[in-house]
C-alpha cells in the first residue's frame, strides 16, 4: 500500500515537472473572447429580462388599482343609505361622506329623526342638545333645525 | 491571457481615476473570494466575478481537456466553450453544495462523454473511410509537445491508458481534485477512484521506464 502512494508520489512529481511544457497549451484568443462575451451578454439579457418583466407588471397593478376605485364608486352611488347622506351633507367632503354611513353622529341624527317621526319632541329636542355639544360644527340640515326649534 | 475588463480595472489604481479605483477595490475583493462566492456572484449578474473564475480555471480546464484525447485543436476549442456555456447557462441553478471546482469538471466530463459518444458514431457511419484524417488529428497536439520528451511520452502513455483511468489521473493531475472530488465528478465510489488510480499509476510507470 505505502509502495503504492510511494510510486503514485514520485509519478506525480515527475508529471508536474514535465508540466512546465505546457505552457503553449492555452486556449485560442478567439475562443477567450466568445466566452467572456457570453457570459457578459448572459447578465445583460437578464437584466433586460427583470426590466421587460416589470412593464406588464406595473401596467396590471395600474389597471387593477383603476378598476378597484371605479368599483368602489359604482357600489358607494348605488347605496341607499349613502344616497341619503349625501343627499343631507352635501357640503362635507367626500371622506366625510364615506365615513357617515356608520359614524355615531349619523346614528344620533337618525335617532333624533325617528323620535321626532314618533312625536317625542322632548326627547328629540334633548338628544339633540347633546348631539349639538359633541358635534358643534356638524352641519345640520335646515329641516331638522326647523322641525326641531 | 489577461481578462479585458480585469486589466482595465488595475489600470484604474494607476490612473488614480475614482470610478476605476472603485472598481479596482470591488476587483480585488473578488480575486480573494472563494470560487463558490465568485459563482453566486455571478448568478446575481456580477460580470467581473466572471472573469475572475474565468482566469482562475482558463488554463487548468483546457489543459485537462487538450490532454484527454487527440483532437484538432479547433474541436478542442468549440468543447472548452461549450463547457464554459454550459456553465453560463446553469449559473442560476448552481448551489453550493458540491464545489465549484467539482461542478466545472462534471460539467467538462459529461462534455468529452458526449463528444466521444459521438465520434464513435460517426466513426462507424464513416466506416472508417478518413483513416489518414484521423492519423492527421492525432498528429495535431504533439507537434506542440516536442519540446518536451517526458511530457511526450507521459502523453503516449495516457493515450494508452482506458479512459477512466485517464480520467482519474488527469482530473488529479491537472485539475487538482481530490479523490473524493474526483468520486463525485465521475459518479462512482472513492474505492473506485482509488483503485483505477492504483491501476493508471502502475500502467504509467511501466510505460514511462
Amino acid at each position: 500500500m505505502s509502495q503504492n502512494s510511494e510510486q503514485q508520489r514520485l509519478l506525480s512529481e515527475a508529471y508536474q515537472s514535465a508540466k512546465a511544457a505546457d505552457n503553449m497549451i492555452v486556449p485560442m484568443a478567439k475562443t477567450d473572447v466568445i466566452i467572456l462575451q457570453a457570459a457578459a451578454q448572459a447578465v445583460a439579457t437578464a437584466g433586460f429580462k427583470q426590466k421587460r418583466f416589470m412593464l406588464p407588471l406595473s401596467a396590471a397593478a395600474s389597471i387593477l388599482i383603476v378598476a378597484g376605485v371605479v368599483l368602489k364608486i359604482a357600489v358607494f352611488s348605488n347605496d341607499p343609505a349613502l344616497s341619503s347622506a349625501v343627499t343631507v351633507n352635501k357640503k362635507q367632503p367626500m371622506y366625510m361622506l364615506q365615513r357617515s354611513k356608520h359614524s355615531a353622529e349619523e346614528i344620533m341624527l337618525q335617532q333624533i329623526n325617528l323620535l321626532l317621526d314618533q312625536g317625542e319632541s322632548a326627547q328629540a329636542r334633548s338628544l339633540y342638545k347633546k348631539f349639538l355639544d359633541l358635534y358643534p360644527h356638524y352641519d345640520v340640515s335646515a329641516g331638522l333645525r326647523e322641525k326641531l326649534q | 491571457m489577461m481578462i479585458p475588463t480585469i486589466k482595465k480595472a488595475r489600470s484604474g489604481l494607476v490612473t488614480d481615476d475614482q470610478i476605476d479605483l472603485k472598481e479596482s477595490a470591488q476587483d480585488l475583493s473578488l480575486q480573494e473570494s472563494s470560487d463558490e462566492a465568485l459563482m453566486q456572484a455571478y448568478a446575481k449578474n456580477d460580470q467581473l466575478a466572471f472573469n475572475v473564475l474565468y482566469e482562475r480555471y482558463r488554463l487548468s480546464l483546457y489543459r485537462y481537456m487538450f490532454k484527454q484525447t487527440s483532437m484538432p485543436e479547433a474541436v478542442l476549442n468549440e468543447l472548452y466553450q461549450d463547457v464554459w456555456l454550459k456553465l453560463i447557462n446553469s449559473r442560476s441553478q448552481y448551489q453550493v453544495k458540491a464545489s465549484f471546482k467539482t461542478f466545472l469538471y462534471q460539467i467538462a466530463n459529461n462534455t468529452l462523454k458526449d463528444y466521444y459518444r459521438r465520434e464513435s458514431v460517426r466513426s462507424i457511419m464513416s466506416n472508417l473511410e478518413d483513416d489518414t484524417q484521423i492519423q492527421d488529428k492525432a498528429k495535431l497536439p504533439d507537434d506542440r509537445l516536442q519540446e518536451n520528451e517526458l511530457m511526450e511520452k507521459f502523453r503516449q502513455a495516457l493515450n494508452e491508458l482506458p479512459q477512466d483511468q485517464r480520467d482519474v489521473f488527469l482530473l488529479r493531475e491537472e485539475a487538482g481534485l481530490t479523490s473524493v472530488q474526483i468520486a463525485e465528478v465521475m459518479q462512482v465510489s472513492l474505492d473506485t477512484v482509488k483503485s483505477r488510480m492504483r491501476y493508471a499509476v502502475s500502467r504509467l510507470k511501466e510505460i514511462i521506464d
